[in-house]
């Protein structure tokens, strides 16, 4: 009877609690964009800049390369096949452009210049529009005339006899100087075709972005019927990102297929019970539902890292569903065992909580998420193996016993012995990390990539092939209006023409440069001469020339109703292709716009620094994406690390309170506060350098060592006549501990820069404060030895 | 043995006439028309072609012929090549839509997509259906009404898509056994162009 209730019990913890899933991920927006991460204070501007860089059309960008299987070295064809691939790029509709190098003539790709021309870039020249400027204008028009570019010339000679639209339109075309064979790009051996596609959707837009691969990989395979086995490759930040996300996800359930069999196995060879399983995953799961619903309800959001992270610290809750079935006996049913441990679960997971608490109140919304999660999931896990797992525990599950009692096993006599070592290794690693300070850390994002050296290195290639402008290095306008922002970015021009002329940087790209303010505008279209002089200049500039009067007409009122139109503000532009680009490069943010200098080619960030005069040039500053980025990451890491520091401190307060002896406090504290400083050491001489992944992995590790330390103090607290207590409580601990080591040493094998260091930080951080706590809690008995 | 390109030519010729003399002493209706593709067999080629081209174009706004000169280059199966060498050298290559522009070093500056100026495509596929004898390629694109006969025909293309598609509203083109050939290009508008094939230089 009782067994049938309990499991129906069971059934129905089980559904409401996936009923709770369901609901919760329904409702919680989960959110995955940077900003959140950022600091209150920075979510501002460098906010602002990442957010556009991730949207922007630089994070849209994929860099595709095409070559023979064979290698055939040059490409024979790099025409036809760079031509078929911009055709099944175009025909797959999820590119907003697509570039290979070619120069279209066609009346649609010049109309929206034509349309702008007296007021878009390159300055007009008023000389261009004196009679003699005229009549070059139009000699240079008739010969145009005769040649291929007639029938577009035709076209648009009456209203814009001096070509006009085409200068405006050159601005435009992209800036590269990669190496062209056959009109399109090739790469400088000639081996491979290159092309440039942008596509429609935000740079980091995972699931779509996944699909516009397999859409390039697609158009690929499709030539291969015309040009034999082609080769592949293709870079970019989205496809970074997706090749990340991808290894990530394959990553992780590789571990999870090889971990579920193992802690399977691992708790089968201790209780002969399946179930057992089901039952030890309840804590964690109420514990994770508990925290995300918290997270959402405080934040309004989870952030999709609070969910990664925070499933690692709450981690350690799982070993409170196994102190629990260690300790069941026929006469140690499942609530009087609950009801007896409680003491020293309830005081491992406070101390855990209040270690954490300090988290809340970081700067990071990220760090705080982190905080309440954490708090929130191992209350709830404490909880749920406290009252809800004897609720639902079958009573006859009747585990098997141990053959032998553990406490009296010779593994765990007189581990005292440890205890000078484990004094003298703490120290030295206290004292190496003093010396090593803030050189401990890895500083270096991009050691934390996901993504092989390999595909760094073919995105650089790429990127130099085709000389297109890292994202890294930025020049920084902020203005009130659009305006004041074209008018400083028009007196930084100068400027960027000497750092080109110099060398210190290539080129250069901004809003300005196809833009000018209105101001500049103005001042352009005043230099027009009126109607009637430009009609006198034109009449004697064709005297001589083969056009008939009146021909020109059109330019005269074009003339005119530009001028009377006055000037236009990028927001003016429809044409998508040129109000994408300007919107790009001008970003509207609280309180006013900026106006972003993208920069080709930096020799030196110094040499820039120094040759650009900032304080003359208001509102223009320089910005390291890369290093702003990492400076970010310092504050977070020290931020975390300070609160950290702080909720040990509370820790040992509470332990003090709970214990009232010293020397029982350092029983319980020892053990963590060795292990983790000889575990940071280790993985920084190991690593080089820790990460905010080791910090992380270092606070689990804390949760965990505290967790053993006191359930190993209360076996050797408990009096000889209790010797089956303290033998369940040894085996209890060490089932934790082989759990943890094995799924964290699994961890450890991972490829990814991330779960692996986490995985190594654990998995040697649980043994240690095993040991250690071995080493500490030595019996009542022993103690007179 | 392969015979050579002048012999094989004459040899063809003589096949062609051994058709119309055939037909003709059959006594058929229409045989005194010169048919169409008969015409085109005639003007085909095997090999390459390079004729010189003089070419004056009339518009509106331009008082004066505009006029250029080059050769046109027909490499079979379908390449195209026009040079311009007065007034300013410059050269374009025709291959499949897709016309190339390329400057004296031969490097591609620009490129029209044909589909994009169906009357430059019309204009393009004239000259490359006779310099080639297609027969089939004239017809895809163009009604063909034809008159004269081997020794001087004139043959007239109006093309099959609307006025919405294109400014040309037909391009007659007179020729001469000898070999010279006029196109003379009509636009809606009213401008026009005049393309003397002035020799064949590639029999010699």
């Amino acid at each position: 009877m009782n067994v049938i209730r309990a499991w129906r019990r069971l059934a129905t913890v089980l559904v409401l609690m996936a009923a709770f899933a369901v609901a919760a991920f329904a409702l919680v927006p989960i959110r995955a964009d940077v900003t959140v991460l950022m600091p209150d204070r920075q979510s501002g501007e460098l906010g602002l800049l990442l957010q556009a860089m991730q949207e922007g059309p630089a994070n849209r960008v994929i860099l595709i390369a095409l070559e023979l299987a064979s290698g055939e070295l040059p490409l024979k064809t790099p025409g036809p096949l760079s031509r078929a691939m911009k055709v099944e790029l175009r025909n797959t509709v999820l590119f907003e452009q697509i570039l290979n190098g070619e120069v279209p003539l066609d009346d649609a790709a010049l109309r929206p210049f034509f349309e702008h021309r007296y007021r878009l870039n390159p300055p007009l020249d008023p000389a261009g529009f004196s009679a003699a400027g005229l009549r070059t204008a139009l000699e240079n028009l008739f010969e145009r005339l005769q040649g291929f570019g007639a029938p577009l010339i035709e076209g648009i000679m009456g209203a814009d006899p001096t070509l006009r639209s085409f200068n405006v339109a050159a601005l435009w075309s992209p800036t590269t100087s990669a190496v062209k064979r056959q009109g399109v790009w090739v790469s400088g051996d000639s081996r491979r075709v290159l092309l440039l596609a942008t596509t429609a959707e935000a740079g980091f837009d995972s699931p779509r972005q996944h699909a516009t691969i397999l859409a390039i990989q697609a158009a690929a395979a499709k030539l291969e019927a015309s040009f034999g086995p082609l080769r592949l490759t293709y870079s970019g930040p989205s496809v970074i990102a997706v090749e990340s996300r991808q290894r990530g996800e394959s990553e992780s359930q590789r571990l999870m297929l090889l971990s579920v069999p193992l802690i399977a196995g691992i708790l089968f060879l201790f209780f002969r019970r399946l179930a057992v399983l089901l039952l030890a995953s309840l804590p964690l799961v109420a514990g994770f539902l508990t925290g995300a619903a918290l997270v959402a309800a405080i934040f309004g959001f989870v952030h999709v890292t609070t969910l990664g992270f925070g499933a690692i610290l709450i981690g350690v809750a799982v070993d409170y569903p196994l102190h629990l079935l260690a300790h069941l006996r026929a006469d140690n049913p499942a609530r009087r065992a609950a009801h007896r441990i409680w003491p020293a679960l309830f005081l491992g997971a406070a101390t855990t909580i209040v270690g954490f608490l300090p988290l809340v109140f970081s700067s990071f919304p990220g760090v705080a998420q982190l905080g309440v999660f954490t708090i929130g999931g191992l209350a709830a896990a404490a909880g749920t193996a406290r009252w809800l797992l004897p609720y639902v525990i079958p009573v006859a599950i009747a585990l098997p016993r141990p053959r032998a009692n553990w406490a009296t096993m010779g593994l765990f006599q007189r581990p005292q012995r440890l205890r000078p070592f484990a004094l003298a290794f703490g120290a030295l690693s206290l004292g190496f990390l003093m010396i090593r300070g803030p050189d401990l850390w890895q500083r270096d994002i991009a050691a934390l990539s996901p993504i092989p050296e390999s595909l760094q290195a073919m995105d650089r290639d790429l990127r130099r092939n085709l000389s297109v402008a890292s994202p890294r290095h930025l020049l920084i306008i902020a203005g009130d209006t659009v305006e004041e922002v074209l008018q400083r970015s028009g007196a930084l021009i100068p400027h960027l023409e000497t750092l080109t002329a110099n060398g210190v940087i290539e080129a250069y790209e901004l809003a300005a440069r196809y833009i000018p303010s209105m101001a500049e505008q103005r001042f352009r279209l005043a230099a027009i001469p009126d109607t009637g002089a430009l009609r006198a200049n034109l009449a004697w500039a064709q005297s001589s020339l083969p056009f008939t009067s009146g021909a020109f007409e059109p330019f005269l009122n074009a003339v005119e109703a530009a001028r009377l139109a006055g000037p236009i503000e990028p927001a003016d532009i429809d044409a998508p292709l040129l109000r994408l680009r300007l919107e790009s490069l001008l970003l509207r943010g609280e309180g006013g716009y900026r106006g972003l200098v993208l920069l080709r080619g930096l020799r030196n960030p110094d040499e820039l620094r120094e040759a650009l005069p900032t304080e003359e040039l208001a509102g223009v500053r320089y910005l390291d994406i890369k290093e702003a980025t990492q400076g970010l990451m310092d504050d977070y890491r020290a931020e975390t690390l300070l609160w950290a520091a702080v909720g040990g401190g509370l820790a040992l307060v509470l332990l003090l309170a709970a214990i009232r002896s010293p020397k029982g406090v350092a029983e319980v504290f020892l053990p963590v506060g060795l292990s983790v400083p000889i575990t940071a050491a280790a993985m920084s001489l190991t690593g080089g350098g820790l990460t905010i992944f080791h910090l992380l992995a270092l606070l689990m590790v804390a949760g965990l060592g505290i967790d053993y330390a006191v359930f190993l103090r209360r076996s050797a607290e408990a009096g000889a006549e209790e010797v089956r207590e303290r033998g369940d409580d040894l085996r209890a601990v060490c089932l934790c501990a082989l759990t943890s080591f094995a799924v964290f040493a699994l961890l450890a094998s991972a490829s990814i820069p991330l779960l692996s260091q986490i995985g190594s930080t654990v998995a040697l951080g649980s043994v240690l404060s095993f040991i250690f706590g071995l080493a500490f809690a030595v019996p009542r008995q022993d103690r007179s030895a | 043995m392969r015979m050579p390109c002048g012999l094989r030519i004459v040899v063809r010729r003589v096949w062609v006439f051994a058709a119309i003399w055939l037909a003709l002493s059959l006594g058929a209706g229409s045989a005194a028309a010169l048919e169409f593709e008969v015409l085109l067999e005639s003007l085909a080629l095997d090999g390459r072609r390079e004729v010189a081209f003089e070419e004056s174009r009339f518009i509106a706004s331009v008082t004066t012929p505009i006029v250029s000169r080059g050769r046109f280059i027909f490499e079979p199966p379908d390449r195209l090549i026009k040079t311009i060498e007065y007034p300013r050298p410059e050269s374009a290559v025709l291959e499949d839509d897709r016309l190339a522009i390329l400057d004296e070093d031969g490097a591609e500056v620009a490129s029209i997509d044909l589909w994009l100026q169906p009357d430059l495509r019309l204009i393009f596929a004239s000259i490359r259906g006779v310099l080639k004898g297609d027969p089939e390629a004239l017809r895809s694109l163009f009604w063909v009404s034809l008159k004269g006969d081997l020794e001087a025909w004139s043959l007239e293309l109006s093309p099959k898509v609307g006025e919405a598609k294109t400014r040309i509203q037909r391009i007659a083109i007179v020729g001469h056994a000898a070999g010279t050939q006029t196109f003379e290009i009509l636009e809606i508008s009213g401008s026009r162009s005049h393309i003397r094939l002035l020799h064949d230089t590639s029999a010699q």
